[in-house]
């Protein structure tokens, strides 16, 4: 066997081979997997149900319209009925999921910036309560957050979600602090020297240093968001996102959808379509740093 | 000493250098640190006294009272039929899939990570299809895998459809193998970036000494990898009694009883709590005993790790 440039792959063995193999085998039933969805997206339920291999006999692009227009929730507030349409969910989804990825990001790289650059007892601190929080593990605190944010009016709100997600607390502050610590200090000194501001010294000078980084956190964060379901059911039930949407879809189909797989399918790739879009726009980024953490929502 | 110099000497201490500089660390500083005792410390000291409040309606006003109440509850639970059965199901069941992530996903995960690392071949596509279910909301990964053991299985192989609705004792089974499908992407990652800071001259110098890739994984690998392992075995200790196995994606909060774990338990209350403060203090209590249970197993299981690890030479 013989890579691109030439160099042979003098060591494989058997056993390597056999990885390889089961690799293989895996990644095209994934490939496959996803195949099926796609094309099943667009056949007729009648045709789908009664050979679902059949994939290329109909090509129903109203599947994709019929869930756009009837994929919806049904919610009553103060005795009021009415529906939540997928548009709706749509843009709370790019609400919440750009505010949130947002205050997130940039209250994490803020204060790393401030811990790694304004050395002080209190700055070891904030390093050290990061460290500590990681390692403990505290269950169960969940009904009391929502205790918090209802009595603080943040309940039911996307801004409100947005400020809740705003903790510097998790792995990528680690990744800030490491980044910034790398940055001499002489780069701020020198602007400051020729009249610079502590924030323009910020902003002008060290954040465009990270800013490779800063971009990879939010597509990160951004995804994780998008596909987070249970958060903004329980947070903020009123102001349903488009996952929370498929959820209820799935939960509670009506008659159009009840039965129907093609259906289920053109909204499940309807919700995908943007997370599996910045992936092939960003993949060489996300998997070069994506070291730590993860994303499943 | 005139006023006019008092008043410049009180501008100056505003103009200087070092005021500035701490004035802005305040300034930005004052938005986490709020964040983290509302969010951090707060919630989790309202947690510990939510746990310990019995909430009574009357007359239209909630009063509160401190009370064992919760906990009184949830030994009886623990101790008495048939609730007992129901909580031994959901403890087997936490541990069931914690010993799967630990004893399937974590070698399977190193083993594709070797290959991957070594840059065998297709090593670049496999990581980047491998890891394509991470980055899609686990709803629609539930509901194209429900499509295919439904629909695309019986087609090719022949067999019944799978209909994990209508037989539960299947239910299980199936939801680890969604699990181990969509959880290889980021434990790839993880352990590939692990790999790929392995001191290459280690590497050729036991190339030169007749060392094979077995050799390669089990005597240097593997040593080098015995930190993220570490971590990931602690990671899931920590979050044992929250994993919920994807199950609510798959049955909302409709799973039968045997099947469910702690995590999709204190996952489906809260969600059935809603706004009702009263059942927060349950909640809490359920927290704070699974809190007292792992935290300091989190510690154990990391000390003894530590000790029983490759030293770092």
């Amino acid at each position: 066997m013989k890579k691109k440039n030439g160099k042979k792959y003098s060591d494989i063995n058997v056993v390597m081979a056999i990885i390889g193999v089961i690799l293989g085998l895996f990644c095209l039933l994934l490939i496959g997997i996803m195949f099926f969805a796609i094309a099943s997206s667009f056949n007729d339920v009648m045709n789908f149900n009664r050979n679902p291999l059949n994939m290329f006999s109909t090509f129903k692009t109203e599947n994709y319209s019929n869930v756009f227009l009837y994929m919806q929730i049904r919610k009553t507030i103060g005795g009021r009925q009415f529906y939540i349409k997928a548009p709706e969910m749509y843009l709370n989804s790019v609400l919440f999921s750009v505010g949130a990825a947002f205050s997130a990001v940039i209250v994490m790289c803020t204060t790393a910036y401030m811990c790694a650059k304004y050395r002080n007892w209190f700055s070891k601190l904030i390093s050290g309560i990061v460290i500590v929080t990681m390692i403990v593990p505290i269950i169960g605190n969940t009904p009391s957050a929502l205790d918090i944010s209802i009595k603080l009016g943040l309940y039911n709100k996307i801004y409100g979600m947005c400020i809740m997600k705003a903790s510097f607390l998790g792995m990528y502050f680690l990744i800030f602090i490491a980044a910034f610590n790398g940055i001499p200090d002489d780069f701020g000194e020198a602007a400051q020297i020729d009249g610079a501001s502590q924030f323009y010294t910020y902003v002008l000078i060290y954040l465009p240093l990270v800013r490779n980084m800063f971009f990879t956190m939010i597509i990160l964060n951004f995804i994780g968001n998008w596909n987070d379901y249970q958060g903004p059911m329980l947070f903020m039930p009123d102001k349903p996102t488009i996952s929370f949407g498929l959820f209820y879809l799935t939960q509670y189909p009506d008659n159009r959808f009840n039965g129907n797989t093609p259906l289920f399918l053109a909204a499940s790739i309807l919700v995908a379509f943007p997370t599996i879009l910045l992936f092939c726009a960003f993949h060489d980024r996300l998997l070069g740093n994506l070291s730590m953490g993860g994303i499943k929502g | 000493m005139t006023d006019e110099t008092h008043i410049s000497k009180f501008k100056n201490i505003f103009k200087g250098r070092k005021f500035k500089r701490n004035a802005f660390y305040v300034l930005m500083m004052t938005f986490p640190v709020v964040h983290f005792i509302i969010f951090y410390i707060v919630v989790n000291f309202n947690s510990f006294f939510l746990a310990f409040r019995e909430y009574t309606l009357s007359d239209g006003t909630m009063t509160w009272q401190y009370s064992l109440k919760h906990f009184q509850t949830i030994f009886y639970e623990l101790t008495h039929s048939p609730q007992n059965i129901t909580m031994g199901y959901m403890f087997r069941n936490s541990f069931l899939v914690f010993a799967f992530e630990i004893l399937i996903i974590v070698p399977l995960s190193i083993i594709f990570s070797f290959y991957i690392y070594k840059k065998l071949p297709f090593a670049k596509l496999f990581k980047v299809i491998i890891f394509i279910p991470s980055i899609i909301t686990v709803l629609a990964l539930a509901i194209v895998y429900n499509a295919t053991v439904n629909n695309v299985l019986p087609s090719v192989f022949g067999c019944e459809k799978f209909l994990l609705e209508l037989y539960p004792d299947r239910v299980f089974g199936a939801l680890m193998v969604f699990t181990l499908m969509i959880s290889f992407g980021v434990n790839i990652i993880m352990y590939t970036s692990t790999m790929s800071s392995i001191d290459q001259s280690l590497v050729e110098a036991a190339k030169i000494d007749g060392a094979g890739l077995g050799k390669e994984f089990f005597n240097i690998t593997l040593p080098a990898c015995y930190s993220t392992i570490s971590v990931f075995i602690v990671v899931s200790i920590a979050g044992m009694f929250v994993n919920q196995l994807h199950a609510h994606a798959f049955f909302g909060s409709g799973l039968e009883v045997k099947l469910r774990t702690v995590g999709y338990f204190l996952f489906v209350e809260t969600l059935k709590a809603g706004t009702s403060i009263t059942q927060y203090g349950y909640l809490s209590a359920w927290g704070l005993l699974l809190s007292a249970i792992v935290i300091p197993l989190t510690f154990t299981v990391r000390w003894v790790l530590k000790k029983i690890g490759p030293s770092e030479d």
